[in-house]
Order: structure tokens, then sequence, then C-alpha cells
């Protein structure tokens, strides 16, 4: 069951996208994510699923790991389109109706375009954790967020960014964790999986409190572990990986621009399926 | 008929996908009631995995586990019953306490098993007796014991189970030498009580010799050697080739016989030694010797 866990994790591989600079890695989302909700029709919007499908194959991770991150979110993704299918004018006849409800035609269009937006959302995202290891992506978040210091939070930024940086690197350790003491608790007799609710949560207590205590004695080790090799904070910190924009970073921005290009451009010809 | 035998285990991690392991390869060994045997091997031989399919938390990917004449795995819904005959004790138990006091925690086990009153109350108290709980501790909070009376109390909480095949893995991780001593005491009178059979796995090959009859070697999920403890250590130059070492004591036994060839004996531990040297060197018994 906890190896279901995909969201968040890296997978190792040599594609064009792993050798991105991370920093652009994170910026292209946000303007993927742009992009995505830019497009108003149906040409749009292929063409950004297009190019988000390119990336997901230019990326040589399996599509089945792709799919394993959607299948957590398909209840959410499900629930906007429906949420979606409510919201529209009248312009026309409903399709249907019942009680206080009536569904257009435009609202299941929009219902269409939301799933496919959210969907598009969790992909690309995917494909920043899936190819960007935890510490390139708490340094990216670090230099892209670094001009806030100007406003006096440099302090804050960094030591927010250790914090992702530790949580993240202590994913696996908790999963690992979770499951010998969930094996030990078994080994007592404990069931996991059976009664009701009342006793399901109950059966939990005897895996979070050790969960946590290990947790917090952990925590202990790695702080003073971190202050016997000096750490003090941001201050001064230099790092051994410096990070250097490439052709491939600039030509990437170049390609996504041109999509940017299509889009604005059926937005303003193309009328099938406008929201 | 032995009493717990595994046939041709095999266990796949992974199957099917890129990163498939065999962690365990056809694995096969038979034990008697009151055996007490030694699982050796490097980390990443397959020890874990083996010690995880005894009590039914892991299923084989073929092969079965015989228990007392049973498959343990005939009718998978009732797993549950062979955990409270196969206890195991995991590598560092005493990061499983959560209850509030520690006889709680001891009693965790056989509430679980259904035990209530008196017989519940009785077998907590016999397991703590047996692992040298005090009845001090019972009331305290199992977080404020040290770290050998905490690794007392887990064990103490598989023990409350009265299980008839107990399974330690690394029981002694860690601990000072009285603290391994008193753990290794306490299994020994577990198993004198109750008959049961003791699978102990370390790293220790001179608490190996010092308590086990029987010893199985793993090497990259296989089984290299599998016998009695004896047999098993006069492997030296084969245990020697997968990188596991004999007792020490053995090992200084074996240069002295290429120097003297007339001393015939390859003792497992210093006492053993010790008694063989006496009458070697025919001083009888003197204890200066």
């Amino acid at each position: 069951m906890l190896n279901d866990i995909t969201f968040g994790q890296y997978f190792v591989a040599n594609s064009l996208i792993h050798r991105l600079d991370p920093r652009c890695k994170l910026l292209y989302l946000v303007y993927m994510i742009v992009l995505v909700f830019l497009a108003q029709n149906v040409v749009s919007l292929a063409s950004v699923a297009l190019l988000s499908l390119t990336i997901m194959l230019l990326t040589r991770i399996p599509i089945r790991l792709y799919l394993k991150s959607i299948k957590v979110v398909i209840p959410i993704i499900i629930f906007t389109a429906v949420l979606n299918m409510f919201y529209s004018s009248a312009e026309a006849a409903p399709l249907v109706s019942f009680w206080i409800f009536k569904i257009y035609s435009s609202g299941l269009i929009r219902a269409g375009f939301m799933a496919v937006r959210v969907l598009l959302l969790i992909l690309l995202s995917s494909v920043l954790t899936y190819t960007t290891t935890p510490n390139d992506l708490t340094d990216a978040i670090e230099r892209v967020l670094s001009p806030l210091k100007f406003i006096g939070l440099g302090r804050a930024i960094h030591t927010m960014s250790m914090m992702m940086t530790i949580a993240l690197r202590f994913i696996p350790t908790l999963i690992d964790e979770t499951n010998k003491i969930m094996n030990a608790q078994k080994a007592r007799g404990a069931e996991l999986d059976s009664g009701g609710i009342v006793k399901k949560v109950k059966a939990l207590l005897p895996i979070l409190i050790p969960l946590l205590i290990s947790s917090v004695r952990r925590a202990y080790e790695l702080a003073e572990a971190m202050e016997c090799r000096c750490y003090n904070g941001g201050k001064g910190r230099v790092r051994m990986k410096q990070l250097h924009m490439k052709a491939r970073d600039y030509a990437s921005f170049l390609v996504i621009s041109a999509f940017l290009g299509v889009i604005i451009i059926s937005n303003i010809y193309v009328k099938i399926g406008v929201v | 008929m032995s009493y717990l035998t595994v046939n041709n285990l095999t266990h796949t991690y992974g199957e099917g996908t890129p990163s498939r392991k065999v962690a365990i390869n056809d694995i096969s060994f038979s034990l008697e009631k009151g055996d007490v045997l030694g699982v050796i091997g490097h980390t990443g031989s397959g020890k874990s995995t083996l010690v995880t399919h005894l009590n039914g938390l892991m299923k084989p990917t073929s092969g079965s586990i015989i228990l007392d004449g049973k498959d343990i795995w005939e009718k998978p819904k009732e797993i549950k019953n062979i955990r409270s005959k196969v206890g195991l004790v995991f590598q560092y138990p005493e990061y499983q306490l959560f209850e509030e006091t520690v006889y709680k925690d001891i009693a965790f086990g056989p509430e679980n098993l259904g035990l209530v009153g008196t017989e519940l109350d009785r077998s907590v108290r016999s397991a703590a007796a047996l692992m040298k709980v005090q009845d001090e501790l019972l009331d305290k909070s199992p977080f404020e014991l040290s770290g050998g009376e905490k690794r007392r109390v887990a064990i103490a909480g598989v023990l409350a189970m009265n299980p008839d095949v107990v399974v330690f893995d690394e029981p002694t991780a860690g601990l000072d030498p009285i603290g391994r001593e008193t753990i290794f005491s306490a299994i020994a009178d577990y198993r004198k009580k109750n008959n049961a059979t003791i699978i102990i796995v370390s790293h220790s090959m001179e608490d190996i010799a010092a308590v086990c009859n029987k010893v199985l070697v793993l090497n990259g999920g296989k089984v290299a050697y599998f016998g009695d403890t004896r047999t098993v250590f006069s492997n030296v130059s084969g245990l020697a080739e997968i990188g596991l070492g004999v007792p020490m004591i053995t090992s200084l036994f074996e240069k002295i016989k290429a120097k003297h060839p007339d001393l015939d004996c390859s003792p497992l531990t210093v006492d053993e030694a010790l008694s063989f040297l006496l009458s070697y060197l025919g001083k009888g018994g003197r204890a200066d010797a």
C-alpha cells in the first residue's frame, strides 16, 4: 500500500528533461500551467496537451509511472469536472434538467476542459518531480525565490528550503520505518485491516506512536549532526555545485514560447469548443 | 517428522518489474523442537527476508513452510494464528514500544490473542520475570527505561504470547556484554521452559557458537551450509571464501594446528579450548594453567 506513493519521487534516467537546469524546469512548469489555463479552445488545448505529452515521452520514464501518479487524484478530477458541469449560463435549452440542476452543452465542454487541465497539471508537476532530484528542486526553489531577500526574507527562504530538502529526503526513510513498525506490531498479533472505524483508528496507535517517537529522535540526531558540521543557517553558505544555464535551457524556453504564440493566435481565430 | 520444515523457499521482490530481485532462492532446512538455529550471512544475504517468512508476514513466491505438520499458508485467512505460534523479535525491537506503561506494552501481544484476566496477567508477569524486567518497572512508561531495559521489555512483549518458535533478528545489536549475556541466558531459559525452537540471526560467530546447536549460512540468498554447529564451523576455508569467519578461538586453533599437527581439536568456545588445552598439557584442572 505504501509502495504506491509515486508523487514527489525522483526516477533516474538520462534524458534531455533530466539535464535541464532545475531553476528553468521550475519556472517552465509555472509557464506551462499558465499555458494550460490560457488555452480557451479545442485547438489550443490540444496543442498544449501535445506539448505536455511530448515532454513526458522525452523524460524516458515509463508512462505507467505517470498513470500511477494520476490514479491518486482521479477523485479530485471527477469532482472538479462535475462541479464545472453545472457552472454555465443558460444560452440555449438545457440538455438535461432535474430539480434545480440543469446541464447545458457548454457546461459539458467546460467540464471536459477542466478535467483535461487538472490532468495536465498533475502530469506536468510529475514531470518536474520525476526528473529533478529533491536537492536540485529545493535548490531551484531557493534560487527562484532569492529576490525576496531584498525585502529581508533571505533567512526565511533558506530555512524553508532546508526544511523542504530534509522533509523530502526523509519520505522514503519514514515509509521504510512505517513498514518495519507495522510488521513488528503484526508479529505481535495486531490486526490492522479489520473491524469498524473505531477499531481501525485504534489499531493505528501502535504504529503512529513509535513512528512519531522515532521521527523526533531522528530530528534531534540530524540537528546534532548538522551542528557538528558547523551548520548555522544560510548565512555565508556557498554551493559546491553551481548551476549554469546552457543552450538547451534557452532552446526549451523558445519552444514553450512558440506554443504560447499558437495558443494566442488560435484563441483569436478558432471558435470550436470555446470556454 | 520435523517440527519446522522449510521447503525450497524462494522469494522474489518486484516480480515483473525492472528492479526484480531474488532475495532468497530455494532455501530448505528443518528443525526439531528445542533446536537453537543460528543464521549467519552478509548484509543482503536474505536473512531478514527469510525470518519474515517464518511467521507469515511475507508470502513465499514459491516453496512452503511446514509447522507442526501443517503448511502455514494452507488457510491464508488464518495466518494470524501462525503469528501466535511463531514469535518474531525484530532488530531494535525497542522502537516498537508504544503503550503508557511497560505492563500494558507487554500485554499488547497476548491481548491480541484474546487472553484476559488472570491468564493475561500471568503471561505478562512470567514473560517479564523471564526477561529480568523487575516488578517496579512494570508501571513505568517504557520511554523512561534504559536502552537495555527497553530491549528486554520489547522481547518480553513477544515471549508473553508464548510462541513455540521464536525468531530473533540480531537480538543483542548495540548492547554491552552484560546486556548480551542477560538476553542470551533469558532466551535459553525460555527454550528450556517451553521446549521451544529458537532461531537467532547474528553477526557474532562467538554468540552463535556459544548458544546454537545448528547453523544455517546464507550467501547471496542461497543456503551455503546447514548442519550442526561444529560441522558448519569446520568449513573454515569455505566460510572465509564467502567472507564470513569462524569464532576467533576456532581460527586461533587452526593456526596453532598448522604448527602442531598433533593437536587435534577445533574448539568453538573459549571454555572448550581451555578444558582441551588442560588435558593436552596434562596439567589436569589447574585454574592458573
